[in-house]
């Protein structure tokens, strides 16, 4: 990571600190919130209901959320063990072509 | 059963989870004045209310899961600033942060500050507004995220740890954003008034 030089962080320092302290004052004007606000909030509260802890709800948003993600690792292995089966018939096809078995070699007797 | 309006976070909260919503408004009492004083340092006045709104929703929605080792202001503070962060996220991705250029009393701002003039001479010319208008100006350019890290890191001191914590962002990371979002400002505060005087 390259250093800042001189004249940027002193530059930077002198603008920052001085934007920081309009900041600081920014958060300080404002009046604190009235009783209608905190009323409005219990009633979003009251709307979404009592909390369940350790639902079977939460385990099935789970699964749902892990559904995709076991898609595609079904289709991930699918491709990878058809290429490997492709492949290894190739393998065996190959082989066959190049050395055919000759009649006196297989002779179990 | 009645909740006294003294019992502890931990008490109160375990009330709640039992399905007594209603001690939930203890709570929301506590600690509003605390989280507006979070909210209003980053989202613009019009709007710390809804944000604080959201943000007691959002600790009600997540009580189930909270950490009763971690202490509930600090935790509250973490939904605070992700809220904040979220407001800045939906408002640049419906692109509703202008970008206005600057007038001639900002340019005159900057070109000050530039130059080794002293902080209390600003004060003194009754520039407050122009900084506060530069500083709107300047965050806007920026995104959600650096905006955020250029709030904590610089403008509120904190460290690079308590950053991170507060937005569930790893100290590399936030260390990373911060030094970038330095850069980019300094490129938008004085790259740009280079290049209106060029332009005048």
């Amino acid at each position: 990571m390259k250093p800042f030089s001189k004249p940027f962080n002193h530059a930077m320092d002198r603008l920052f600190g001085r934007l920081a302290a309009v900041y600081q004052s920014k958060a300080a004007d404002t009046e604190p919130a009235d009783s209608r606000w905190r009323q409005n909030v219990m009633r979003s509260v009251r709307q979404i209901g009592v909390i369940e802890t350790n639902s079977p709800e939460g385990l099935a948003c789970i699964s749902w959320r892990l559904a995709p993600v076991a898609v595609v690792l079904m289709v991930l292995m699918t491709l990878w063990v058809a290429r490997i089966d492709s492949a290894l018939e190739f393998q065996i096809a190959s082989i066959v072509v190049s050395e055919p078995m000759q009649p006196y070699e297989y002779d179990p007797f | 059963m009645q909740i006294q309006t003294d019992a502890s976070d931990i008490e109160i909260i375990r009330h709640v989870l039992s399905g007594e919503v209603n001690a939930f408004e203890i709570l929301i009492e506590r600690y509003q004045s605390h989280v507006f004083s979070i909210v209003r340092r980053h989202v613009p006045n019009a709007m710390v209310d809804e944000v604080a709104h959201d943000v007691f929703v959002r600790a009600y929605q997540g009580l189930a899961g909270f950490a009763e080792k971690s202490g509930f202001k600090g935790w509250l503070s973490g939904i605070s600033v992700r809220a904040c962060y979220d407001f800045w996220r939906k408002k640049y991705r419906v692109r509703e942060v202008p970008i206005s250029q600057l007038t001639d009393a900002h340019q005159e701002w900057l070109e000050n500050m530039a130059s080794n003039e002293s902080a209390a001479a600003f004060d003194e010319n009754g520039r407050q507004s122009a900084t506060l208008e530069i500083l709107d100006w300047a965050l806007g350019q920026l995104s959600a995220g650096d905006r955020m890290v250029v709030d904590l890191i610089y403008f509120e001191g904190l460290s690079h740890k308590e950053a991170g914590a507060l937005m569930g962002w790893s100290i590399p990371n936030v260390k990373i954003r911060s030094w970038r979002a330095k850069k980019k400002l300094h490129k938008i505060l004085f790259e740009e008034k280079r290049k209106n005087r060029g332009a005048g």
